[in-house]
C-alpha cells in the first residue's frame, strides 16, 4: 500500500490539474501545448506517446498478476480422521523404496533396520525356544535359528553365513538391492518363526493377537 | 488472525489501460472513454473496508450421550456480535481430529447482518473418548472480495462418548488407608486370612471363640487387611505411539486417552487415590488424590494438555522427537521417566497404556518395576497383519508383552475395535493379584 502513495498523489493532482484547466481557461494558456506539439510534428504524434506507455503497462501489469496469483486462505480440512501411520511403516518404506542416495552413504538407516531386526529374531528364537538370550543370540549370529539362507544372512553375525550368490542375482533382476531382499525375507521369517510357535503352543490364537 | 489482500481484481488496471491506450492510438475518444469503466473497477477495491468478524459460536448435539459408533448430529449456530454486515462469511467447523464426518458438511457460507444467527449441521460419526472441538475457522471477506480476514471461534464443546469398566486391577501396593484393595496382610477386613496364636491387646472379637470352647487355646482370626490404593494413570504419548491401524481410524494415543478415561471414572468412584501422568511432547501430572475437585482437575488436564492431544505430531515435531541420541528436551523418554520416578511417591502404582509400539517405553516400564513401583500394563493393539511392516511390528510388540509378563508384569491385551475395555480388565483381574 504504502508503494502506492505517491502514484495514487500523482494521479489525484494530475486530476486536480485537469479540472482546475477545465474550470479556469487562464490556467489551460499557462501549459505550453502548442510548443509540445510543433516539438512533435503533429497533435497525434504527441498523444501516441501516452497511448504506448499504457499498453507497456499492461504488460506489466499482466505480468505482474502471472506471477503473483491470488492470495486466499486455505481452510483445514477436518471431514477425516487426521491419519496416523500404521505400526510398521517405516519398515515398509525401506523395504519398499529403499533408502536415499545420501543415507545410504553417510546415514546409518540400514544399520538401524539391520539392528532391530537382529533383536527381534533373538527374542523370537527365545520365545520359541524358551532359551536365554545368550543362547538366541548366538543362533542369530550363526545363522542356525532358520534354514531360510537369506534371512540368516542378513541378520547374522560375522560368523554367520554369506548370502547366496543366487539371492543376490534373483533381487536385482527384481530390481530391489540385496538390502531390501534381505531385510523382508529376514522379516518374513521371523514372523513365520513366531507363528510356529504360536500353533506349538496351542495356547494363543489368531484372536488373540 | 491473519488480514491478506486477495488481489483479485489485479487484472482490471491491464483492462482499463488497454483501453485507453488502444483509444490513444488509435485516435477514438469513444473507446478512450471506455477505459473510464476499467478505472472506476481499478479504485473499486481501494474503496471498502477491512471487514470486522466477531462472532459468537455455539454447538448443540443431537445426542449428548452416544454409543461407540452412532451418528451425532451437530448443529452449529453462528451469530454476528459485531456492528457491520459480513458479505462473504465463509466457516469451517473444527471437527474433532479423531471423528469423521459421516453426512453433511462442517463447511457453510453466510451473508450475516449485525446481530444476526446462521445455523449449519452435519453428522459425525461417534467414537470412544472425549473429543473437544477445534475452534472454527472463519474466512471473512469485504464486499469487493479484496480483503480477507482468516480467523477462529472458539467455544469449549465436548462430545463424550465414553464407555465405563466396572473395575481396575490393581497390584499390591497400597498406602495406609483403609479402603478396598485386599493385600496379603492380616488384619481387620472381611476376608479370611490366617489364624495366629493370640498376642495380648488383640480385639476380643477376632478371637476364636469356638476353637476356645474345643481347646482351651487362644488364638487370633486374621483377615486380609483391606486398603487404599495409588494408582497413577499413565498414558503413552511419545511419537511412535501415534500409530493407527489404518488410515481412517483413531491412533493409539486415543485409544489409550479413551481408556484412561474410563478408568479415572472407575477408580474416583472408589476410595483409591487416582492420579494421571502422560509421556509425550512434555511431561504431564497430577498427583494422586481424590474427589470430585480432583476428578474436575484430571478431566480438564486430560483435555487441555499437549501431551494428551490426540493429533499426530508433524513432520518436523517427528523429526525432533526421534533424534537419535535423544538430544531433543521434548520427546525425550528418558527424562521424562526420570521425573515421573521422582514425583511418584513410594506406595503409588502404575497403570500404564501403551501400544508397545517402541523399545523406550518397554524399557521405562521395566525401570519403574525395578525400582518397587507396580506396573500393569493395558495395551490398545492397533497392529495390523497387512504388510511385512505390519507383520514384524505384531512380532515385536508380542515379544515386548512377553518380556512384560516375565518381569511379572501383567499385560492387558486389548483390541480396541472388538473388544470392550472393561471385559478385557475383567478378564485380567483374574490373573493380577
Amino acid at each position: 500500500m504504502r508503494a502506492r502513495t505517491p502514484v495514487v498523489v500523482l494521479g489525484v493532482a494530475v486530476f486536480a490539474l485537469a479540472l482546475g484547466v477545465l474550470l479556469t481557461p487562464g490556467l489551460g494558456g499557462a501549459i505550453p501545448v502548442a510548443d509540445a506539439v510543433d516539438a512533435a510534428g503533429s497533435d497525434y504524434k504527441l498523444f501516441v506517446v501516452f497511448g504506448a506507455v499504457a499498453l507497456l503497462l499492461v504488460l506489466v501489469v499482466v505480468g505482474l498478476r502471472a506471477v503473483g496469483g491470488q492470495a486466499q486462505a486455505t481452510p483445514p480440512d477436518p471431514e477425516h480422521v487426521r491419519t496416523a501411520p500404521a505400526p510398521g511403516a517405516e519398515f515398509d518404506s525401506v523395504v519398499g523404496g529403499g533408502v536415499g542416495l545420501r543415507e545410504q552413504l553417510f546415514g546409518d538407516e540400514r544399520e538401524r533396520v539391520r539392528g532391530r531386526l537382529r533383536e527381534t529374531a533373538t527374542q523370537t528364537v527365545m520365545r520359541r525356544e524358551n532359551c536365554g538370550r545368550e543362547t538366541a543370540r548366538e543362533r542369530v549370529e550363526n545363522g542356525t535359528w532358520t534354514d531360510d539362507r537369506d534371512a540368516a544372512a542378513f541378520v547374522g553375525g560375522e560368523r554367520g553365513p554369506s548370502p547366496p550368490v543366487s539371492s543376490r542375482v534373483t533381487a536385482a533382476l527384481r530390481g530391489r538391492s540385496w538390502f531390501q531382499h534381505g531385510a523382508r525375507r529376514a522379516a518374513e521369517e521371523i514372523v513365520g518363526t513366531s507363528d510356529r510357535r504360536v500353533t506349538d503352543g496351542g495356547r494363543r490364537t489368531e484372536d488373540d493377537r | 488472525m491473519t488480514v491478506r489482500r486477495t488481489r483479485r481484481w489485479r487484472g482490471i488496471v491491464a483492462v482499463a489501460l488497454f483501453v485507453g491506450g488502444v483509444g490513444v492510438v488509435a485516435a477514438r475518444p469513444l473507446v478512450l472513454l471506455l477505459g473510464v469503466v476499467g478505472a472506476a473497477f481499478a479504485a473499486y477495491p481501494h474503496l471498502t473496508a477491512t471487514p470486522e468478524v466477531r462472532l459468537d459460536i455455539e454447538r448443540r448435539f443431537g445426542d449428548d450421550s452416544p454409543d461407540d459408533g452412532d451418528d451425532v448430529v451437530v448443529t452449529v449456530r453462528v451469530q454476528n456480535t459485531g456492528d457491520s454486515t459480513l458479505t462473504d462469511l465463509r466457516i469451517v467447523d473444527g471437527v474433532p481430529p479423531m471423528l469423521t464426518v459421516s453426512d453433511g458438511s462442517p463447511r457453510h457460507a453466510a451473508v450475516l447482518r449485525p446481530g444476526k444467527t446462521t445455523e449449519f449441521e452435519y453428522t459425525v460419526g461417534a467414537a470412544r473418548g472425549r473429543h473437544r472441538f477445534e475452534p472454527a475457522t472463519v474466512v471473512a471477506r469485504d464486499v469487493a472480495g479484496t480483503r480477507e480476514v482468516e480467523t477462529t471461534v472458539d467455544t469449549e464443546t465436548e462430545l463424550a462418548c465414553t464407555g465405563t469398566v466396572p473395575e481396575v486391577p490393581l497390584r499390591q501396593q497400597t498406602e495406609q488407608q483403609s479402603g478396598r484393595v485386599i493385600t496379603d496382610e492380616g488384619g481387620s477386613g472381611i476376608e479370611f486370612h490366617q489364624t495366629r496364636e493370640y498376642r495380648h491387646g488383640d480385639p476380643m472379637s477376632r478371637i476364636d471363640w469356638k476353637r476356645h470352647a474345643k481347646t482351651g487355646e487362644l488364638t487370633t482370626i486374621e483377615f486380609r487387611e483391606e486398603r487404599t490404593a495409588s494408582v497413577v494413570l499413565l498414558v503413552d504419548a511419545t511419537a511412535d505411539a501415534y500409530r493407527a491401524r489404518r488410515a481412517d481410524e483413531q491412533n493409539a494415543v486415543a485409544h489409550s486417552l479413551a481408556g484412561a478415561e474410563q478408568m479415572l471414572t472407575a477408580l474416583s468412584n472408589t476410595r483409591n487415590f487416582v492420579g494421571l501422568a502422560g509421556i509425550g511432547r512434555e511431561f504431564a501430572w497430577l498427583a494422586p488424590g481424590t474427589g470430585p475437585e480432583h476428578g474436575d482437575a484430571a478431566s480438564t488436564l486430560l483435555a487441555t494438555s499437549p501431551t494428551f492431544s490426540t493429533i499426530p505430531p508433524s513432520e518436523s515435531e517427528r523429526e525432533s522427537g526421534s533424534g537419535k541420541n535423544g538430544e531433543n528436551e521434548e520427546w525425550d523418554v528418558q527424562s521424562q521417566h526420570a521425573e515421573l520416578q521422582r514425583r511418584l511417591g513410594s506406595n503409588a502404582q502404575v497403570v500404564l497404556l501403551t501400544p508397545l509400539t517402541s523399545p523406550d517405553v518397554l524399557t521405562m516400564a521395566l525401570g519403574l518395576e525395578a525400582n518397587g513401583t507396580r506396573v500393569t500394563v493395558v495395551s490398545p493393539d492397533v497392529t495390523n497383519e497387512e504388510t511385512v511392516g505390519g507383520r514384524l511390528a505384531a512380532t515385536e510388540r508380542e515379544n515386548r508383552m512377553r518380556t512384560l509378563r516375565e518381569s511379572r508384569i501383567p499385560v492387558v491385551d486389548w483390541n480396541p475395535e472388538t473388544d470392550r475395555l472393561g471385559t478385557e480388565l475383567l478378564r485380567a483381574q483374574e490373573g493380577v493379584a
